[in-house]
């Protein structure tokens, strides 16, 4: 691969070097979708976002100030795809035309009583997908990536308090979540 | 947290991620040491982040490089939203633009399929419509 930092990636792609793009993309794919796919629970649509999320890095390169917070501003950008497609999901609930796959987790209480029996990491997943769509986020960077509370407040636009008191919602309502569950 | 001398969840929450501020961090672990209830809940963090931990990683099941590459033109596809709202613009079109009549005379040539096609008169369609496009009740 290269050893070359992010920041000296970026900087090298502003300066035409085009291969330093292509590491940055291989680098932060996986990751980038990962975190997609558990924020809209749906492959597909992460694989899209995921491409728009590099399309959206290459426009805005060029505003890119390399101060080692590279992953952060990755992740807004990341973020704000995935925010903006969960708000287009809610839409086109009401468009009775649409023939959008909705992957939204469901609330119904029926829809809980063929979780029977399933192994603990697919509830925890199914969890994690009923979190309120800020809270999910900041625990999945936190989680996943590894995000110290401060580059998770840079990539959420938020205060550090916020971010602790997001990050502890979650993992409260992802506990009583799982307790209920297991309970029935 | 039933008692008010506990610390809060959130700085029992960043005490665990190693977050909390360093000059609260020997109060709290005080505390803790002498109190069930914190380590309890400390443990029970503990456990949902290796619960966390264990879930598996989605896979990417192609790089999106040749997609995001400068110079290659991006997946084209056609949204579902764009999809939608190109059969709702061509359906109101078509509403609109229905009771006009072409006849032969107008368009100067002789059309076959003229003396068999329907032409669209209002008087199929539901009456909400038909009172919106008559004018009528």
């Amino acid at each position: 691969m290269t050893d070359r930092t992010d920041d000296q990636l970026m900087t090298d792609y502003a300066g035409g070097d085009e291969n330093a793009l292509r590491i940055l993309v291989e680098r932060w794919e996986r990751r980038v979708f990962a975190f997609l796919v558990r924020m809209l629970g749906s492959p597909e649509e992460a694989e899209d976002l995921c491409q728009d999320t590099f399309m959206n890095l290459i426009k805005a390169a060029g505003r890119y100030q390399p101060d080692g917070k590279f992953q952060s501003w990755l992740f807004r950008i990341a973020g704000n795809q995935a925010r903006s497609r969960l708000r287009r999901r809610k839409i086109l609930r009401w468009l009775p035309l649409s023939n959008e796959v909705d992957n939204t987790p469901t609330h119904e209480p029926d829809a809980l009583d063929s979780l029977a029996g399933k192994e603990d990491r697919d509830l925890v997943q199914e969890a994690i997908a009923r979190l309120p769509e800020r809270q999910r986020q900041a625990l999945l960077l936190k989680q996943y990536n590894d995000m110290s509370y401060q580059e998770i407040s840079e990539a959420m636009d938020a205060s550090v308090s916020s971010v602790q008191m997001l990050l502890h919602r979650a993992m409260t309502a992802l506990r009583k979540d799982l307790a209920s569950r297991r309970d029935r | 947290m039933t008692d008010s001398t506990h610390p809060a969840g959130h700085i029992l929450q960043a005490l665990h991620d190693g977050e909390l501020d360093p000059s609260l961090v020997a109060g709290v672990e005080s505390h803790c040491a002498e109190c069930e209830a914190c380590r309890a809940e400390l443990a029970d963090l503990e456990r949902m982040e290796q619960l966390l931990a264990a879930s598996p990683v989605p896979e990417l099941p192609r790089t999106v490089w040749h997609r995001v590459q400068p110079g290659r033109r991006r997946d084209s596809r056609l949204k579902p939203v764009f999809a939608v709202a190109a059969c709702a613009a061509g359906i109101i079109l078509g509403v609109l633009l229905g009771p006009v009549q072409f006849t032969p005379e107008e368009t100067g040539t002789e059309v076959a399929w003229s003396e068999t096609a329907t032409v669209w008169d209002g008087s199929a369609t539901s009456s909400l419509l038909g009172v919106y496009l008559t004018g009528q009740e």
